[in-house]
């Protein structure tokens, strides 16, 4: 079986009549479960505004509990099975993605062409031309091309307490005194030394420096260390 | 203003070094009255060019370079040319980010530049540039040309030494070599020589240099195997690097390097101002009109009337 | 004499969603100013000596995190310190309504938010670079 995630698009999210987003990501939400996804992200309808409110996330997850326990979509395996049109889309999607495939494996295969910029210049050219086409009206947005709304009214945003920062300051200094830092250390350097094997496997590494309390920033410079740093290939 | 920003610019300030710069690129008419007064405080950098096509990894090795450099207390800077749209005069220049670890060490500068229309791989600001920053106090002047091939001459008249970046892999290395852009090499560096057909790729330069007709003073092009992303061989490169500049300053190739780009410059600059004075002899007045119109009634032929209309406009400009 | 606009763009902080900051660096070009793209993950520090070494016209920063507030004002405030009054700063990315007077008061010029058109962050540039022409 094919196991995949799906994310509902980030991109299709408008700032413009927030409350559209709910409708976008509940279409999104159909054709993940349609296309038989295993697991789900549902965006929420206000992340195009700042980080999303707790009644928004609560929104996001119903559209997966409505769909999941109300729609009736779950009830058979496939319910677009033998759909004409839908056996069309899959096999153009098919097709495409294998001509996608060939090309990278003959540029040497996915690290070679993300080296090469060639996987970054075909989402930024795909960017570039949808924003084209929203921009010159060849694409609908509904709210922000089309039946926009005059003046919006205000809408509630999360305002993360500048406070939280002191805390989390101060509940990591607290960790950091409290902890056996010699196991703390341990941990780390068995992962430093993990990390220089490529014949080992870090997770189980990870995961005693995690129960050793070491930080998620910790364990990170261990392997930023060793490994360096991802550069992207900027190609624009 | 001149006198604030000479004065800048020879303190090694970064904004002063900056707006000459963009005075240079923009053509400014002060401009040659600054590079006049920086005259003087130049000819003390090490100016070299490094070249190669694009995916050969110029920038990331640039990186390096510049932290080997670093780590031996010496001040540089680097020219990066991108180029500009040939339709619209915009330009995305982005080469700098692969050296974004040194924006905060105050001995490294780093400017790009778009080639607004100039060919040759670099840009028409690039040489002027370069005294800019000679006169700024750095050690060294790295020049990082456009890199699409075989047109990428011109860094030679600007730099004191080109290196030619060449990767295994790209598929036309061999068509490369033969289309002459080896001539433009003096050191040459396969780098991405983790690969497996690096050797072989450094067996293909070798075979090429030793077909290329003993160089100017018979010094023999150095090639060096480096990977920037493993950080391997660099402090080769850049010991070679130095040790050929050396050589090259021993046995008078510099020397006859920096005459022949004086030569040239000079040649530049005086054709450029006479052209200037012919356009805008052209220009004013009906001069061009009344020829055109004497061509197309057949009244004389193109050759016949220049050659007469040379002296007049020769001595109309001797009169100003 | 050619007188070319440059301009930074830039993400400060810690946020990796560049989709809007590369479609405005890409569109800047094809409106034919010259751009210098830094990408993700930039310190104020660091934003601010490359606008000062590229002697850009205007700096544009995309944020969207959050932390638009913090990092915005420093942008500004490093760039007079290090004596840069002339370059005009303007923003965007995910950014309350109410954030921006505040911004603007910090010396933001400009803040754009999701769905204005291009043409409008063109305008900006257009009606504002005679203050910047040396």
């Amino acid at each position: 079986m094919l196991r995949f995630h799906t994310q509902t698009g980030g991109s299709t999210l408008t700032a413009q009549q927030p409350d559209n987003n709910i409708v976008r990501v509940t279409i999104q939400t159909l054709a993940a479960v349609l296309g038989g996804t295993q697991s789900l992200h549902t965006n929420s309808r206000d992340e195009a505004l700042g980080l999303p409110t707790e009644d928004s996330v609560r929104i996001a997850l119903r559209t997966q509990q409505i769909v999941a326990y109300e729609s009736g979509v779950t009830n058979t395996v496939d319910p677009l099975a033998g759909s004409y049109f839908i056996e069309n889309l899959t096999d153009k999607i098919e097709e495409e993605v294998s001509k996608y495939l060939n090309k990278i494996e003959t540029m040497g295969g996915m690290v070679q062409a993300i080296e090469n910029g060639y996987v970054q210049k075909e989402i930024q050219d795909a960017a570039y031309k949808y924003q084209q086409e929203i921009e010159k009206g060849d694409r609908v947005v509904v709210g922000v091309n089309k039946f926009t709304v005059e003046q919006e009214k205000p809408k509630e945003i999360l305002r993360v307490n500048p406070r939280l920062r002191k805390v989390q300051s101060e509940k990591l200094m607290k960790l950091r005194k409290n902890r056996n830092n010699r196991e703390t250390e341990e941990a780390l350097q068995a992962l430093r030394e993990g990390a220089r094997d490529e014949s080992v496997n870090l997770m189980p590494l990870i995961l005693d420096a995690a129960k050793a309390y070491a930080t998620l920033g910790e364990i990170c410079n261990v392997l930023r260390d060793e490994f360096g740093e991802y550069r992207e290939s900027i190609v624009l | 203003m001149i006198g604030k920003l000479v004065n800048g610019i020879i303190h090694g300030e970064t904004r002063s070094i900056a707006r000459a710069i963009s005075w240079i690129e923009n053509d400014v008419p002060q401009k040659e009255e600054l590079i006049d007064a920086l005259f003087e405080h130049t000819g003390r950098a090490q100016v070299i060019g490094i070249t190669g096509p694009p995916g050969s990894g110029k920038s990331s090795l640039l990186d390096r370079i510049i932290e080997q450099e670093r780590k031996r207390d010496k001040k540089i800077a680097v020219l990066a040319i991108d180029p500009s749209s040939p339709f619209t005069g915009g330009a995305i220049l982005g080469d700098r980010l692969r050296m974004q670890k040194h924006t905060v060490d105050a001995g490294v500068f780093i400017r790009s530049m778009a080639s607004r229309g100039h060919l040759g791989g670099v840009a028409g600001a690039t040489s002027d540039s370069v005294k800019v920053l000679d006169a700024a106090g750095f050690d060294l002047i790295v020049i990082e040309t456009i890199g699409v091939g075989q047109t990428e001459i011109e860094v030679m008249n600007i730099a004191d030494l080109v290196m030619l970046v060449l990767v295994p892999g790209l598929g036309d290395e061999i068509q490369a070599l033969k289309a002459g852009v080896m001539e433009i090499g003096d050191i040459f560096v396969v780098n991405k020589a983790d690969k497996e057909e690096a050797n072989r790729l450094k067996a293909e330069i070798e075979y090429v240099l030793h077909l290329k007709s003993e160089d100017e003073k018979g010094v023999k092009s150095p090639i060096f195997m480096t990977s920037a992303t493993e950080n391997t061989g660099i402090e080769e490169l850049v010991n070679g690097l130095h040790e050929y500049m050396q050589r090259m300053g021993e046995n008078g190739t510099l020397r006859e390097r920096r005459r022949r780009r004086v030569t040239l410059e000079l040649k530049k600059i005086i054709t450029a101002k006479i052209e200037a004075h012919v356009h805008k002899f052209l220009e004013t007045g009906n001069n061009l009109d009344v020829w055109i119109d004497q061509i197309l009634r057949k009244k004389t032929s193109p050759y016949k009337l220049i050659n007469e209309k040379v002296i007049q406009i020769l001595k109309e400009l001797k009169e100003k | 004499m050619s007188r070319k606009i440059r301009i930074l763009i830039s993400k400060p902080g810690l946020d990796g969603h560049d989709r809007g900051a590369k479609y405005i660096a890409r569109a800047l070009k094809d409106a034919g100013y010259e751009v210098i793209y830094m990408g993700i993950r930039q310190s104020p520090e660091a934003i601010v000596k490359t606008a000062i070494q590229e002697d850009v016209d205007f700096v544009g920063l995309s944020l969207l995190s959050g932390a638009h507030n913090e990092l915005f004002p420093e942008v500004v405030r490093l760039l007079r310190e290090q004596g840069a009054n002339d370059v005009i700063v303007f923003g965007g990315g995910v950014i309350p309504q109410e954030d921006i007077s505040f911004l603007k008061e910090q010396g933001i010029e400009a803040i754009f938010t999701p769905g204005t058109p291009i043409q409008k962050v063109i305008e900006f540039i257009e009606t504002n670079k005679e203050r910047v022409l040396h």
